[in-house]
């Protein structure tokens, strides 16, 4: 055999040249890597030893990647868009970008994927100012002011028990056909007024972000929002389900990107995630196919991160950088109300508080089916207009009596004046927290009916009358007093206004009729009959005259 | 071998054919240093990966080539070594496959040209089916405690002068530097390469009694038909087949034996 010796000395030396000899290409797009292995929607790539965490890539056919591991000699790829092109071999080239959208005014009333370009055929985005990172830190401690604005959801249940600020991040759990996404939708149709006024401080820009999501579903949003007239101050980031895992990861930072450009411009936006579960499920399949090692129910070990630093991005910003917010409304689905599993528990620890829906209460017919029980708003009452915050005070304590003494409701006869009086008074405002889908309620509204139903004015009214009683009833006081516009100017219920709302409450209840015809508060048969006689006797009466 | 590796290793076979016919006999001691490359690059991890590193120019590392090599073999193993870290390897150990597979390959053609190519086809295939009988030779030969050269050495004892020198230098290479593969399965796969080097498909026949001259010749047209190529038939003797063949070309066995038939028969039989 060879007698072929080269000393271990000579081989280091030779290396030490190799090495010393090293020098980085100067222009990005000279430098080629190759792709060594492809999968569903993942591909290792070979060489660019320039490239950047979280650079795009792109590959011999046009389509995008992002370099998410950068091992020593591979970098591993995330697709994004269709992988079936991709080949073993193939060149890669960088684009020198790190991961980032084109923001700018022109988003508003459009449909895009997570990579910004428009997907409703209705042309390019117009009003581009600029591109943003999707991984750009949150603002910091001093950047942020506390939240004390109120983001009105239109919802009677929410904005009265578990209000949300401007600037909060407020959780939305709960099982698959509660009425999540409805509750979502209803926030975003409320800020239809605001809009309309101009005023920029009121003004809410909303970005509802689809992870995951049927097309359907998307499109049948789409359609909601123009109905009402909101598409104009909404835009859509949509990665439906049949999209890569990839767009699936990042579509949240997208939109996310986008409000916070209108945030550090001193606007305020609402962002809805629907739904993070989704967007966690597509971040495992990338970590588990670039073989990042698994951890609890199979999820990478940074998937707290993944959320937190996505929600952290919602804030209020202090004066000094434009008093803008974003307010974030993440949406979660249980598995059978189990908020002890992984991603639930996780968020709920970023989050602001959480509004769980149960799908017992929807099966009950209350919907919004929010517990109100266990949803809690860590912001609370500085989130609450004057006049919510003194109506809504005893609503909270006076529903929890309720529940705990619901388990007596079939004992109904049986029991003493008080705990009846509290079944009665809680039914009656469990009813009037129902609310349809669609139909957001102004807040002066809002105070003026829980206030009629929390000071007992509803007490004799018929449960299934109370809906029809609380719509009259706000007719009445929008059409005769005043009150309701000095709620909505003031934002405070002074003693004035509020000897103004009781007198039009009472006028209101001496002419309200039940589903039989019959005025409140008093017996049937014995009214019916004492009203004729009066009335027959005054007509002899006045025959014996004339 | 990955897709990236295995067209190198393709395009550094063809740039090396017209050199090994043009240096005839020498392709015997080319094939000596490309061998000894390889117990190099198996040293040398940091030199393995350094040769074969992506994020570098193909020149750079063909300069380090030349940097380790040069003056240490000829020059034409040196031109063949900087075309193959020019090309791109999906792992560091390819490269030493490579080099491996066209050191085979040089000893093979050196065998071709002195017309010897059929001896050494034939004896390794012989030698192959040797081993698999006489067990404690073949633990002899590939007891991991004993020192390669001592391994080579008894390959040669054994081999003295029964067969060709190169097959000889092959044989004694597989039994001292396995390099994690089992000496059969070297020894098969030279006799493969032996084999594809004169453009033939190797069929493995396992019979009872020897075959005559005129079945083995119908035989191989046989195979010949069904594959395309040129068939070269190989026969063993084994008496646990009892009687008929069983054939074995590349992947496919064709299974004709009464041992197979009687087992099958058994197998019914019981359940």
């Amino acid at each position: 055999m060879a007698e072929l010796t080269i000393r271990p000395e000579e081989i280091r030396a030779a290396l030490d040249s190799f090495v010393s000899s090293y020098e980085p290409t100067q222009a990005v797009s000279e430098e080629v890597g190759h792709v060594t292995l492809t999968a569903d929607g993942i591909a290792q790539v070979e060489g660019l030893p320039g490239a950047m965490a979280n650079e795009l890539l792109r590959f011999q056919d046009g389509t995008l990647g992002l370099a998410m591991n950068l091992d020593v000699r591979e970098i591993g790829v995330v697709i994004l868009g269709d992988f079936t092109g991709i080949e073993e071999g193939q060149e890669v080239r960088r684009t020198g970008e790190v991961l980032s959208v084109p923001v700018g005014e022109g988003y508003l009333g459009r449909v895009v994927d997570p990579l910004g370009q428009p997907m409703d055929g209705l042309g390019e985005i117009t009003g581009i100012e600029g591109r943003r990172a999707l991984e750009l830190q949150a603002p910091g401690v001093m950047a942020r002011k506390s939240v004390h604005e109120p983001l009105q959801t239109g919802l009677k249940a929410i904005d009265s028990m578990i209000p949300i600020g401007r600037g909060q991040r407020q959780l939305i759990i709960g099982d698959r056909q509660t009425g999540k996404t409805a509750l979502a939708i209803d926030a975003i149709l409320n800020q239809k007024a605001n809009w309309d006024s101009g005023d920029p401080a009121k003004q809410v820009r909303c970005i509802y972000v689809a992870v995951g999501q049927k097309g359907s579903t998307i499109a049948a949003v789409r359609g909601t929002l123009e109905r009402a007239g909101a598409l104009e101050y909404t835009t859509i980031v949509a990665a439906p389900a049949s999209d890569p895992a990839g767009f699936k990861y990042i579509a949240p930072y997208t939109g996310s990107s986008i409000g916070q450009h209108w945030m550090y411009q001193g606007k305020h936006v609402l962002i809805v995630f629907d739904d993070l579960s989704k967007q966690a499920e597509a971040y495992r399949a990338v970590s588990l196919l670039l073989r990042r090692p698994p951890g609890r129910e199979a999820y990478p070990g940074d998937v707290f991160y993944l959320h937190s630093r996505l929600l952290e991005r919602c804030a209020k910003l202090s004066d000094e950088l434009g008093a803008g917010s974003m307010t974030g409304l993440p949406l979660i689905e249980t598995k059978a109300n189990d908020v002890s599993a992984y991603i639930p528990t996780n968020v709920i620890s970023i989050t602001d508080g959480q509004i769980f829906l149960q799908s017992d209460l929807f099966n009950a017919n209350q919907r919004p089916a929010v517990d109100v029980g266990i949803s809690v708003s860590r912001v609370g009452g500085d989130a609450q207009i004057k006049a919510m915050k003194k109506v809504s005070g005893t609503l909270k304590i006076t529903l929890a009596q309720y529940r705990s003494m619901a388990a007596f409701a079939m004992f109904a006869s049986d029991l003493d004046p008080t705990t009846r009086q509290q079944l009665t008074r809680g039914e009656r405002l469990m009813e009037l927290l129902k609310q349809p889908q669609y139909t957001p309620y102004p807040v002066e509204d809002q105070v003026a009916s829980i206030w009629a139903g929390t000071n007992g004015y509803l007490d004799d009214v018929d449960v299934s009358d109370v809906s029809r009683f609380e719509s009259e009833l706000l007719d009445h006081l929008r059409r005769n007093t005043s009150v309701l516009s000095t709620i909505a100017e003031s934002g405070k219920l002074e003693s004035d206004t509020e000897d103004a709302l009781r007198s039009g409450v009472e006028e209101f209840r001496k002419g309200f009729l039940d589903a039989e015809g019959n005025p409140l508060g008093a017996e049937p048969e014995l009214d019916v009959d004492e009203v004729e006689a009066e009335r027959s006797q005054e007509q002899i009466v006045s025959a014996k005259r004339g | 071998m990955r897709a990236s590796s295995q067209a190198a290793l393709e395009q550094a076979r063809e740039r090396w054919e017209p050199v090994l016919r043009e240096v005839g006999a020498r392709a015997r001691t080319l094939g000596d240093q490309l061998f000894g490359v390889v117990d190099v690059l198996d040293g040398s991890a940091s030199l393995r990966r350094a040769l074969t590193e992506p994020s570098r120019a193909g020149e750079d590392r063909a300069g380090l080539t030349r940097d380790v090599f040069t003056g240490k073999v000829d020059a034409e193993v040196v031109d063949l070594l900087s075309g193959l870290v020019r090309e791109r390897w999906s792992d560091p150990r390819d490269l030493a496959d490579a080099v491996e597979s066209l050191a085979a390959d040089s000893i093979l053609a050196a065998a071709e040209q002195a017309g010897r190519i059929e001896d050494v086809e034939a004896e390794t295939y012989r030698l192959e089916r040797i081993l698999v009988d006489q067990r404690e030779l073949r633990l002899a030969l590939t007891d991991k405690e004993t020192a390669p050269e001592r391994r080579g050495e008894l390959m040669e004892r054994v081999l003295a002068g029964k067969v060709t020198p190169e097959t000889s230098a092959l044989a004694v290479r597989a039994a001292a530097h396995p390099r994690g593969h089992t000496l059969p399965a070297l020894l098969r796969s030279v006799a493969d390469q032996a084999a594809a080097r004169r453009e033939r498909l190797v069929a493995s026949v396992t019979s009872a009694v020897p075959l005559t001259g005129s079945q083995i010749e119908r035989l191989t047209r046989i195979l010949e038909r069904q594959h395309g190529r040129a068939v070269q038939v190989h026969v063993a003797l084994d008496q646990d087949v009892v009687g008929g063949l069983r054939i074995k070309v590349g992947d496919e066995v064709i299974d004709a034996t009464l041992a197979s038939r009687l087992a099958d028969a058994r197998r019914r039989l019981a359940g």
